[in-house]
């Protein structure tokens, strides 16, 4: 008998299957929630201790964090980049 | 993507959360006039708090917090008088800042009326409803938006939803939306149950669409295939009126949406509509308003979908009582929700500071605030009108024949051509 889906990814990942919650994404929900900028790229502050707010979307392959720090102001776009992919202009 | 704290931090609505101090820096209609005609006190509940809204017989209102301070029964049960309330209960006499200026009971000489101040917002009418204000002094302005305002029959849906308000609010800023939820899936919807689906929505394929933050929210734009920047819905476009509207028009009606905080989880979703087509002539000022609710639940719990607002209420309220934004997955076309929320928290940190909102929010007294809302709706012209009465929540109005009357004739005047091909198209 095939296992639930939420069984095969703990399965997959080594890590032991969450009781604690009803959703077969807690996994994945905790990985994005680790992968959140938490200082400001200009001021360092902490982007949520100061009132600010990061938003994880997708574009793509990309994974973006639109981020507004409430110490300095700051907004703009943080990309996570798990590899570097260059293209060589025609010349 | 959001954590569990940010969440909450956006949702909570309460007094003393971050939200909810921002959401008490705003006026929020929680009653029609026609509600105090038969009794003059009503019970209502907004942002997580109970009041007793009254009027007082020279026809002012007033607004207290539910539970009288002496020993707390309920104010809704209690005596109008000429300046204020008195409890039903012992007597105490409140005025519309809350004073307590009269304990029957207590010696004649007595001051501990003086140290009695009950909370007390600001009520007043606009529109044909009652607003209330339930923060801090000096209250900002109630904005006098145009929809409120402006001739013509006035026809409001509402209804109590059991979700959370931001939900509802983000989906304002969410156009692609409307080219599944009102077009795909209201074709699917017609095609497996035998009816056409407006051909307005059914047809707009986006393009493009854009953002634009100014003082009063955020203006949403759109590029429907086969038309241009040129057009009403791009150059134009129409607001997030914030925190609490949307301001939508075409086909002669204007109409602000709005979503009314009662708690965390309840939202009284109305549909403000004022119909006034060209060629329908002179409307009489204030004219009367006309009430009800429209339905978006079936007699066995499922969803009514097969119109354009019960398929946003089935959206919103399918989300969950509080949508859970830790296991979402939004993208590049979901910039506006994005923007939404950043401007939430940059608005809460301000009123943290001590300051007042920087939009949404005036303390200037205007005859009347016009807001950017396009004319010709997804290019669909005259018959958007038809669609939108016969598509939308107003099919539940005890007035359809009156609007589609109004707007049949006006059609006429216009000289509108294919005049019978429209309606036909529209399904009347």
């Amino acid at each position: 008998m095939s296992s639930a889906p939420h069984l095969r990814v703990a399965a997959e990942t080594k890590q032991p299957v969450r009781l604690t919650g009803d959703h077969w994404w807690d996994l994945d929900r905790e990985r994005h929630i680790r992968d959140r900028p938490k200082y400001c790229p200009d001021c360092a502050s902490g982007i949520e201790e100061e009132g600010g707010i990061a938003v994880e979307y997708w574009e793509g392959e990309r994974r973006i964090f639109h981020t507004w720090c409430g110490a300095c102001g700051w907004a703009g776009d943080i990309v996570r980049v798990d590899r570097m992919i260059g293209h060589e202009t025609e010349r | 993507m959001l954590t569990k704290e940010r969440n909450e931090a956006l949702t909570r609505v309460g007094p003393g959360t971050p939200m909810g101090e921002l959401l008490r820096r705003y006026w929020y209609p929680v009653a029609f006039d026609e509600d105090f005609d038969s009794w003059p006190i009503k019970k209502v509940r907004l942002l997580c708090e109970d009041f007793a809204l009254y009027r007082t017989p020279d026809g002012s209102f007033g607004i207290i917090q539910e539970k009288c301070p002496h020993r707390h029964a309920s104010m809704v049960n209690g005596i109008v008088e000429e300046d204020g309330i008195r409890c039903g209960y012992h007597g105490w006499c409140y005025d519309k800042t809350g004073q307590c200026i009269d304990q029957p009971a207590e010696p004649e000489n007595s001051v501990f009326k003086d140290k009695i101040k009950a909370q007390a917002g600001r009520a007043e009418t606009l529109g044909g409803m009652i607003w209330a204000y339930i923060g801090p002094e000096p209250a900002p302005a109630l904005p006098r938006f145009d929809v409120f305002v402006m001739d013509g029959l006035r026809d409001v849906g509402h209804s109590v939803l059991p979700c959370n308000w931001l939900q509802i609010m983000e989906n304002s800023v969410d156009p692609h939306h409307v080219e599944y939820l009102h077009g795909r899936f209201f074709e699917f919807l017609g095609n497996q149950t035998g009816f056409e689906a407006p051909s307005a929505f059914t047809r707009a394929k986006h393009v493009k669409v854009g953002f634009d933050p100014f003082e009063w929210g955020i203006i949403k734009r759109r590029v429907l295939e086969g038309m241009s920047e040129e057009d009403d819905d791009w150059a134009i476009g129409h607001p997030l009126v914030f925190p609490e509207f949307m301001r939508v028009g075409g086909g002669g009606i204007d109409q602000m949406q709005i979503r009314v905080p009662i708690d965390d989880t309840h939202t009284w979703a109305m549909f403000y509509s004022v119909h006034h087509p060209e060629g329908a002539g002179e409307f009489a000022e204030h004219g009367p308003l006309v009430e009800y609710e429209y339905q978006w639940i079936d007699d066995d719990g499922n969803f009514i979908v097969d119109y354009i607002e019960g398929q946003d209420v089935m959206a919103w309220v399918s989300q969950g009582e509080i949508a859970d934004r830790t296991a979402e997955h939004i993208g590049k076309s979901d910039a506006g929700v994005i923007m939404l929320r950043r401007m939430f928290k940059e608005q809460m940190k301000l009123v943290a500071e001590g300051t007042d909102p920087a939009v949404g929010f005036t303390r200037e007294i205007h005859d009347r605030i016009d807001l950017p809302c396009e004319k010709d709706k997804f290019g669909a012209g005259a018959s958007f009108s038809f669609q939108w009465i016969n598509g939308g929540s107003m099919r539940y109005s005890p007035q359809k024949s009156d609007l589609l009357a109004l707007h049949t004739d006006a059609a006429v005047a216009r000289g509108e051509p294919n005049l019978d091909e429209l309606m036909d198209a529209a399904g009347q």
